[in-house]
């Protein structure tokens, strides 16, 4: 019983998460982020390359949460999975040929302990389709980035956004439906 | 991606509101039998939230560097630390280094001094609210109460674990919601307790709407939010959350 309670918290984290709640992803992230710099900076890494590495963490973080890949079995389940998510990859830049020759890897207790996650960040197909529609989106129009923002991450309704540019519902639906198509061509040719 | 090329609007349309949860139960249920039977059309689906999944993956990513801003550095060794892997450059750069680490010695402690100054402000101005009086009369609520006599007697994890088996069965009485909210922000857990005093304000007739409003406000400077906190201060009509906005004004 009492673990399902803790559970239950998690769970709510992870509803809050999948609705981008903005006080929750920040707080997630601002209550998180030191113990992984200093995790780098105890083994070899600078403070910019902590940064990086934990925002990538935490991207696929929110990715794994928000395709149901994560499932919370303990009270802090989530903060544990983005620390390993971060200490993985940057176990993954250690080996890397930048880091070779180096040898004050402190990586000896990872092994058994990531099961659960170490085929999930492989660069596969999906992921590479993932990163090109955020390549693409960076290219889109202001007009189409605010749009798409506001009703695929902010969960606006169609009614709320046509209300606040004046337009019908049916000009900013089909307003949506070009900034899409212009997203796909965009990452159909990267280039 | 690729099959996205040939879908049409109304398509989106009605892919967007099913992935949105807007469907009643008979819509859904034909949407979700299409799903099951049609493969062609599974795949349409699929490819649509893994386009939502990148737009909101680059909204988020937008953010992070605002998230990270507000944060403040762990110590000054992990400056140590990133210099001394240049030292066949420090020689000739001595002088430079030295103002260098004058500029960052004066970044650091303003930073570090900003966030102490928030825990400062937290220290002096959280006080967990007193409790509830813990008569011990018809017992329908002993195990709230006997959560309670644990609050009071500042064992919050036990009280917090009692409560939230209450909390299952009714997740969003108000009077739980705060208790676990200042029980969490006792027990160092600023967001968990965001997470359940946002809860308690979301039923504005509450009569702890005001020590809410004050907690979450305690809770939001705790994490080194002062915006937030101030926001959420604001709407508190309790004197000690006029005082703290008081003590946070710039």
């Amino acid at each position: 019983m009492k673990e399902n309670n803790h559970i239950s918290i998690q769970l709510q984290l992870v509803d809050a998460i999948k609705s981008n709640d903005q006080n929750i992803l920040k707080s997630l992230y601002q209550n998180n982020y030191k113990k992984v710099e200093l995790h780098i900076l105890k083994n070899s890494g600078s403070i910019a390359e902590a940064k990086d590495v934990f925002q990538e963490a935490f991207l696929a973080m929110y990715q794994n949460v928000k395709a149901d890949k994560f499932t919370p079995e303990t009270e802090t389940a989530l903060q544990g999975y983005l620390f390993t998510i971060a200490r993985n990859k940057w176990r993954d830049v250690l080996r890397s040929s930048r880091f070779k020759k180096t040898s004050t890897i402190d990586d000896t207790r990872h092994e058994a302990e990531d099961d659960f996650e170490s085929n999930a960040f492989a660069e596969t197909e999906q992921q590479h389709q993932l990163s090109l529609t955020m390549e693409a989106f960076k290219k889109l129009g202001e007009e189409c980035r605010t749009l798409l923002k506001q009703f695929y991450f902010e969960n606006k309704s169609m009614r709320d956004i046509s209300t606040q540019n004046n337009l019908a519902e049916a000009s900013t639906r089909n307003k949506k439906y070009r900034c899409i198509q212009k997203l796909k061509e965009l990452a159909l040719s990267p280039n | 991606m690729k099959n996205l090329n040939n879908i049409s609007e109304e398509q989106l349309t009605v892919i967007d509101r099913f992935l949105n949860k807007e469907m009643v139960a008979a819509e859904r249920l034909e949407f979700e039998t299409k799903l099951n039977d049609d493969p062609i059309f599974r795949n349409l689906v699929d490819q649509v939230r893994e386009m939502r999944l990148g737009i909101e993956s680059a909204v988020l990513k937008e953010q992070l560097n605002s998230f990270h801003e507000e944060i403040v550095p762990v110590k000054t060794l992990t400056n140590t630390i990133e210099t001394s892997s240049n030292k066949s450059l420090t020689k000739r750069l001595v002088p430079f280094s030295i103002a260098a680490s004058i500029v960052a010695a004066i970044g650091i402690f303003m930073f570090m001094n900003q966030g102490s100054t928030n825990e400062k402000l937290f220290a002096k101005h959280f006080n967990v609210d007193p409790g509830l009086p813990t008569v011990m009369s018809n017992s329908s609520q002993y195990e709230f109460y006997e959560a309670m006599v644990d609050y009071k007697q500042e064992k919050y994890t036990e009280a917090i674990s009692k409560w939230k088996i209450l909390a299952i069965k009714k997740p969003n009485n108000d009077t739980l919601t705060y208790f676990l909210g200042v029980a969490q922000l006792a027990n160092n857990n600023p967001e968990v307790a965001i997470l359940q005093l946002e809860k308690t304000i979301e039923n504005t007739n509450s009569q702890f709407i005001n020590d809410a409003y004050f907690y979450l406000g305690l809770a939001y400077l705790k994490n080194n939010d002062v915006d937030k906190a101030r926001a959420e201060l604001e709407k508190s009509n309790l004197p000690d959350a006029k005082k703290l906005l008081e003590a946070l004004k710039p």
